[in-house]
C-alpha cells in the first residue's frame, strides 16, 4: 500500500532536509477549536495502518523489507491500542477488520485513504514556510473526505477512524560507511528518517478533525524497534483530541 | 587523502552483497528464495497489484491465455508459473519482473506478424526472469557508491516503478542482453519455432524506431549495438536454420485482429499518426487488416497534413466506404471534409448517413451542431 | 512512493527560496484582464499568475485547481507537436486537447474515461466542453473538465480538476460561472 501515501512523506522529508524549523504542529478542525465539546465521537476505530520500512543501500537504492514493514505495523498498532492503559495518549481500542468489508466497501475505504493522503499532502504544501498566503488553511482547518465513509458508521456503529501512515528508511551498514567517507569530503549523505502521520476522520461528515506528523532524522527512531514505535506513536498522539466521550471497551475488532 | 582511499576501498568491499546469483532450473527453484531476492519478489508483487488496479492492463483473456500457452511451450519446466499479462499501451515495450510476471504492450503485439515473432520476445524476457537479471542489475546499482547529495538523492532513489525501469527503460547491461538473446534463441529452437523470424522481429522494430525517431523508452532502446544484435541473430539463424520451424501466422492473427484496429484508434487518439502510417503503408498491410482500416489511414493523412495529404485522406475514406459500407466513421470524416470545403450538400449527406449508421455516436452533439451551422449558413 | 510533478516543482521552489506569489481574490479584484481576454474570478479563491497563465484554488492545488491558459497557434500542443488554427473545429480541438493530456502522462492515462464531450458557447464563440475521469496510481479518482475555444490570436483553455470524491462537484458551478464570464 506504499503507493497510497502520495507525496506527503516526501514533503516531510523535504522540510527536515531543508532544515526548516520544526514540522508543523498538530491541526484541529476549526469547530473543535471554537468549541471543544462540539464533536463528540463515541466509537473510534483504527483504520488499516500503512507503514513501509526500507533499507537504504550504499548506492542510495532503497528497498522495502516486508518483514520489517509488517513488524513495524504490528508495533505501532500495539502502541496505539494499548497506550491508554499504560499512560499513553491514545484512546483507540478497536481496529477495523477489513476482511469483514465487502469488495465495494474495501475499495471505497482504500479510495478515501488515498484522499486522506492527498489532503495531508495539501496541508503540508499549504504550511510550507514560503507559502504564507496559504497559512490561513492551518488557522481555519476545515478539510473533509466527504460522507463516503458513512457506511462504516451505519454498518458497524463507528463514529470515526484513526488513520496512521508512515515510513522508515534505515541505512545499511554500507550506507553508513559511505556517509562517513562522504563527510571526510564534505559531502552530506542522507541516512534515512522515520515518519509517522496520523489523522482522525468523523465518519458522518468526513471532516478531518485532527492531523499530525512526527518526523525523526536518522538514528533518532527506528520502526523496527517496538520501544521506538511506542515512543513515536506517543509523540504523534500527544495532541490527539481523544474520545470526547471515552469508550473503554476492550473489543479490538470492528466486526 | 592517500591513506583514506584504501580505507574507502575496504569499506566498499565489505559493504557489497556477495550471495551468488545462480539461474533457476525450473518451477521448484521459484519456491525457495534468498532474503535479498524475496524483497525483489515482494516489490514485484506490489507492482503487479498496482498495474491491475490502475486500469493499465488490456482485458482479453483469450489473448492472454494464448500468450501464456506460447510461454509454456518455451519454458515447460516452469509448469505455467511464468505469467504473461498485456499492458494497454501503444508503445513498443515488454518487460519481465523478478517474480516471473512478464508484461508485453499492445503496441508491441500489434506490430508482430506471427507466433514465432512473439515467441522471440517472450523467450528473451523469460531469460531475464530465469537468469535473475533484475537481481543482478539491482545489486550492481546498490553496490555502486554514488556521491549524490541532499535532495537529488532522495528523488533519485528507485522505487517500485524502477523495477520496470531496470528491465525496459534503461535495459540491462549489454552482457545480460546478449545472454537473453542467446538463451532465448535456444528456447525458440527447442520449442520448434521458425528461428528465421528472430532477426525479423528486431529488424522491423528497428525500422520503426528509426522512422518514428522515438525518444521514449522501448524494448531495445538502450542498445546502440542493436544492429549488431540483429546481425548476431541472423548468424545464429543461419547456423541453426530450423527445418519446418513453426511460424504460426494464422493462429497469431486470429488472436490479435481486434487489438490491431484498437491500436490504430489509440495511435490516432494520441495524434501519433506516423505510427499508423508506418503500419498501414507497409506492403501487404491490408492483407492483415480489415477494410475499415482505410478510414484510419485517411485519418493519419489528415493529421499529418503534408502536401497532398488531403487528397490522400479523401481517397482513403472513399475506399473505406466502398469496401466497408457499414463502417460509420468514414462518413463522418467525409462530412467534415466537405463542410470545411463549403460543400454543404455533400456534408449534410455524409453527416446524415453517419448518424443513421451510428445513432448513439458519442460525438452526436458536435455533428448536430455542424449540421445546424450548415443549414444556417454559418 | 509516487512522486508527482507538482511535488517536485513545489520542492524545487522551496529549495530555491523563490516562492510563487498567491493572492486572495477579493470583491474588488474579481475582474481580471490581459491583452487576450477578460474574465471574472471567484471571490475568496486564491490566485497565482505565471507565464503559463492563471491558476486558481480554494483549498489547495491538490484538492481543486482551475487553470486559464492562452497559447498562440504555433506549437500549441507541445507534447503531440501540433498547432491549432483559427478555423479548427471544436471537435478537433477537443480531440487534440485530450491527446495532449494523455501524452503529458508517462503512462498515457490508461484509465481515462470520457464522460461528456460536446460543443459549448465560450467567449462568444463555439468551443468544446470535455468532462473526463481517471485514476491516479494511488487509486484516487480524479475528475477534470476542459473548455476550450480558438480565435485569430490563439487557443484558450480553461481546466478544472479535483478528486471525484466530494470535491469536484462541490466547486463545479464556480468553474462554469468562470467560463461563462470569459470574453475574448
Amino acid at each position: 500500500m506504499s503507493h497510497q501515501r502520495g507525496c506527503s512523506l516526501l514533503l516531510c522529508i523535504t522540510l527536515v532536509l531543508a532544515g526548516c524549523a520544526s514540522t508543523p504542529s498538530a491541526r484541529l478542525h476549526y469547530t473543535i477549536k471554537q468549541d471543544p465539546g462540539s464533536r463528540p465521537l463515541q466509537q473510534v476505530v483504527l483504520l488499516p495502518i500503512d507503514l513501509d520500512v526500507y533499507e537504504l543501500s550504499a548506492g542510495g537504492v532503497r528497498e522495502e523489507v516486508p518483514e520489517w514493514s509488517s513488524s513495524a505495523e504490528s508495533s505501532v498498532r500495539n502502541a496505539l491500542l494499548v497506550s491508554k492503559g499504560t499512560g499513553g495518549n491514545c484512546c483507540v481500542t478497536r481496529e477495523v477488520d477489513t476482511s469483514s468489508l465487502t469488495p465495494d466497501e474495501r475499495e471505497a475505504l482504500d479510495e478515501h485513504l488515498a484522499l486522506f493522503n492527498t489532503i495531508a499532502t495539501n496541508e503540508m504544501w499549504a504550511s510550507l514556510p514560503y507559502n504564507t498566503a496559504w497559512h490561513f488553511k492551518a488557522e481555519h482547518f476545515d478539510y473533509t473526505l466527504g460522507d463516503g465513509l458513512g457506511f462504516l458508521k451505519d454498518k458497524y456503529g463507528l463514529d470515526g477512524g484513526l488513520v496512521i501512515t508512515g515510513e522508515d528508511v534505515v541505512s545499511s551498514s554500507g550506507r553508513k560507511t559511505t556517509a562517513v567517507v562522504g563527510a571526510v569530503f564534505g559531502i552530506a549523505i542522507p541516512l534515512g528518517h522515520s515518519i509517522l502521520m496520523g489523522g482522525l476522520v468523523d465518519f458522518s461528515t468526513g471532516d478531518l478533525l485532527w492531523l499530525n506528523y512526527e518526523v525523526s532524522g536518522a538514528g533518532e527512531a527506528d520502526l523496527r524497534d517496538p520501544a521506538s514505535c511506542l515512543e513515536l506513536a506517543n509523540n504523534l498522539m500527544k495532541d490527539y483530541p481523544g474520545l470526547l466521550s471515552a469508550d473503554s471497551s476492550s473489543d479490538r475488532t470492528g466486526k | 587523502m592517500r591513506h583514506i582511499l584504501p580505507a574507502l576501498a575496504i569499506a566498499l568491499l565489505t559493504a557489497c552483497e556477495t550471495t551468488p546469483i545462480t539461474p533457476m532450473q525450473g518451477y521448484e527453484d521459484m519456491q525457495t528464495l534468498a532474503p535479498e531476492e524475496s524483497r525483489l519478489w515482494y516489490s514485484a508483487a506490489e507492482l503487479d497489484q498496482q498495474l491491475q488496479k490502475s486500469g493499465s492492463l488490456y482485458k482479453d483473456e483469450d489473448l492472454r491465455a494464448y500468450l501464456e500457452a506460447v510461454m509454456h511451450k518455451l519454458y515447460p519446466e516452469y509448469d505455467g508459473a511464468i505469467t504473461v499479462r498485456i499492458v494497454d499501451s501503444p508503445s513498443l515495450n515488454a518487460f519481465a519482473l523478478p517474480n516471473g510476471s512478464i508484461y508485453i504492450n499492445t503496441g508491441m503485439l500489434s506490430r508482430l506478424e506471427n507466433e514465432a515473432q512473439v515467441a522471440t520476445v517472450l523467450a528473451h524476457e523469460g531469460v531475464h526472469f530465469t537468469n535473475k537479471h533484475s537481481w543482478k542489475q539491482r545489486r550492481n546499482v546498490k553496490n555502486t557508491t554514488a556521491f549524490s547529495t541532499g535532495f537529488g538523492m532522495v528523488i533519485g532513489i528507485p522505487g517500485l516503478g524502477d523495477l520496470i525501469s531496470l528491465s525496459s527503460i534503461y535495459g540491462y547491461s549489454k552482457d545480460l542482453e546478449r545472454e537473453a538473446d542467446a538463451d532465448g534463441f535456444r528456447r525458440l529452437q527447442a520449442a520448434g519455432y521458425d528461428v528465421s523470424q528472430a532477426p525479423v522481429t528486431f529488424e522491423f522494430l528497428l525500422a520503426e524506431v528509426e522512422a518514428l525517431d522515438i525518444d521514449e523508452p522501448y524494448f531495445f532502446s538502450t542498445h546502440p549495438a542493436l544492429e549488431d544484435r540483429i546481425n548476431n541473430f541472423r548468424e545464429l539463424a543461419r547456423q541453426q536454420a530450423s527445418v519446418n520451424g513453426y511460424k504460426g501466422a494464422e493462429a497469431y492473427r486470429s488472436h490479435v485482429d481486434k487489438l490491431q484496429l484498437e491500436l490504430l484508434a489509440d495511435y490516432l487518439e494520441l495524434s501519433q499518426q506516423q505510427s499508423v502510417l508506418l503500419i498501414l503503408e507497409r506492403q501487404g498491410a491490408f492483407d492483415r487488416y480489415p477494410p475499415s482500416a482505410w478510414y484510419y489511414l485517411g485519418e493519419a493523412y489528415r493529421l499529418r497534413n503534408e502536401a497532398g495529404d488531403t487528397e490522400r485522406s479523401v481517397k482513403a475514406y472513399q475506399t473505406a466506404i466502398e469496401q466497408s459500407p457499414g463502417f460509420a466513421p468514414s462518413y463522418r470524416a467525409l462530412g467534415l471534409y466537405y463542410m470545411k470545403n463549403n460543400d454543404s450538400l455533400q456534408a449534410e449527406n455524409y453527416f446524415s448517413k453517419y448518424l443513421e449508421l451510428q445513432p448513439d455516436a458519442q460525438d452526436r452533439d458536435y455533428i448536430e451542431y455542424y449540421r445546424t451551422s450548415l443549414k444556417s449558413g454559418e | 512512493m509516487k512522486i508527482t510533478a507538482v511535488t517536485i516543482v513545489l520542492v524545487l521552489v522551496l529549495l530555491s527560496g523563490c516562492a510563487p506569489t498567491w493572492v486572495k481574490v477579493d470583491n474588488t479584484g474579481r475582474n481580471y484582464r490581459n491583452e487576450h481576454y477578460s474574465i471574472t474570478l471567484p471571490a475568496g479563491w486564491m490566485r497565482l499568475e505565471s507565464d503559463d497563465g492563471l491558476i486558481l484554488s480554494k483549498d489547495g492545488i491538490l484538492l481543486q485547481i482551475i487553470s486559464i491558459q492562452f497559447r498562440p497557434h504555433k506549437d500549441t500542443f507541445e507534447k503531440i507537436k501540433k498547432d491549432s488554427s483559427a478555423t479548427m473545429l471544436p471537435s478537433e480541438l477537443a480531440q487534440l486537447s485530450i491527446a495532449e493530456l494523455k501524452a503529458s502522462q508517462e503512462d498515457n492515462l490508461p484509465s481515462l474515461e470520457i464522460l461528456h464531450n460536446a460543443p459549448v458557447g465560450l467567449g462568444g464563440r463555439t468551443g468544446f466542453d470535455v468532462h473526463l475521469r481517471y485514476k491516479t496510481k494511488a487509486g484516487l479518482r480524479m475528475d477534470m473538465e476542459m473548455r476550450g475555444v480558438v480565435d485569430n490570436s490563439g487557443f484558450y483553455l480553461l481546466k478544472y480538476s479535483a478528486p471525484t470524491l466530494h470535491y469536484f462537484e462541490r466547486d463545479r458551478q464556480t468553474y462554469e460561472a468562470l467560463t461563462e464570464s470569459l470574453q475574448l
